[in-house]
């Protein structure tokens, strides 16, 4: 383990900011028949169920880092953790409870790297249909994505 | 020119310009004139349904769903599926019978936003203050539903299928209804 590595916590703290980027496209950031630009639930979509995020705190550049990692013109999503572990479900049929919960899964290019996951794991469309809705409404713009107005 | 099952003492007459004055019990009604085969026009009342400035046309679906059809596997950079094609297909059929079926029950109309999710599901979009409608064509024969009017994934959604027109219209008026927002 190098020294760096040693020094990355292995738990995302509550009052940790966590950034999502988004790409250059209209379709995660629409704008509603009212005029209100709204955060798609589509902005969290994961193949694996678990959203993949940046911790503010290991970002030295910023949101603009989280960027920069992703496509260009992207935009970027803030959450807090702490909300995030809030949000919880329980399944209609079987009772099952979902926790949802945030980890570090630090990569080689990118030690700011951690993912949203459930536990148990998000195993039914329902159940992550649910959690991205949530994520939807919890986030926050941080940097507007190249060619879209201010967010309002 | 006459009125379809009309007495005789109810016959009007058009004038040089084929106007004729139906009087003041047919205010504000609407008539498809008919030509018989035998030269006679029969005034049939019809209800006139009101569109929108985007009616339904297959020209506009085609607008609509043209930017799901383009996009390739990982279109998000987040590894979502490409748009399933009978999914998009689906989807373009839900969203007449959702307009249709709204209008003709003069239910608040408005296009939704439509977009794909990770596993290349069509998602339909519509948002009204606190409120969230999502719909998920997840098959050629599935339509889910996800209601939520708050972030907490137990108390403030809602989700179930869209079997029928009405489901959807009991959607709508819940998407648009002026209370505070609720289940």
């Amino acid at each position: 383990m190098t020294d760096e590595a040693s020094t990355i916590p292995d738990r995302v703290a509550n009052e940790e900011t966590l950034f999502r980027a988004v790409a250059n496209d209209l379709r995660f950031l629409p704008v509603d028949e009212q005029g209100i630009r709204r955060i798609s639930s589509m902005a969290f979509n994961d193949v694996a169920r678990r959203p993949s995020v940046d911790r503010a705190s290991l970002c030295p550049g910023g949101a603009i880092e989280t960027r920069d990692r992703f496509r260009a013109g992207s935009g970027v999503l803030s959450l807090i953790a702490g909300e995030v572990r809030e949000l919880s479900t329980t399944h209609g049929s079987t009772g099952r409870v979902y926790g949802v919960d945030v980890e570090p899964v630090p990569l080689t290019q990118n030690s700011a790297h951690a993912e949203i996951y459930g536990r148990p794991p998000f195993d039914t469309d329902k159940i992550f249909d649910r959690i991205k809705q949530a994520l939807s409404r919890i986030a926050t713009l941080t940097l507007s994505p190249a060619g879209l107005d201010e967010f309002q | 020119m006459k009125l379809k099952e009309g007495k005789p003492d109810t016959l009007k007459v058009a004038d040089q310009k084929g106007r004729i004055l139906l009087g003041s019990k047919y205010a504000g009604k609407r008539f498809a004139v008919r030509e018989e085969p035998d030269g006679t026009a029969v005034l049939v009342p019809v209800l006139i349904v009101p569109e929108r400035d985007a009616p339904v046309t297959s020209q506009r679906l085609d607008e609509s769903f043209a930017a799901l059809e383009v996009l390739k596997d990982n279109w998000d950079d987040n590894g979502s599926l490409a748009p399933v094609p009978e999914y998009v297909a689906y989807a373009r059929e839900a969203l007449a019978l959702l307009q249709a079926g709204a209008l003709a029950r003069g239910v608040h109309w408005t296009e939704p936003h439509i977009g794909s999710n990770e596993r290349g599901q069509v998602t339909l979009e519509w948002w009204r203050e606190g409120r969230a409608l999502t719909l998920f064509i997840r098959s050629g024969d599935q339509v889910d539903y996800l209601k939520a009017w708050g972030s907490n994934i137990a108390s403030e959604m809602e989700d179930g299928t869209v079997e029928r027109i009405a489901d959807f219209i009991a959607l709508s008026r819940w998407l648009y209804q002026a209370e505070a927002p609720k289940a």
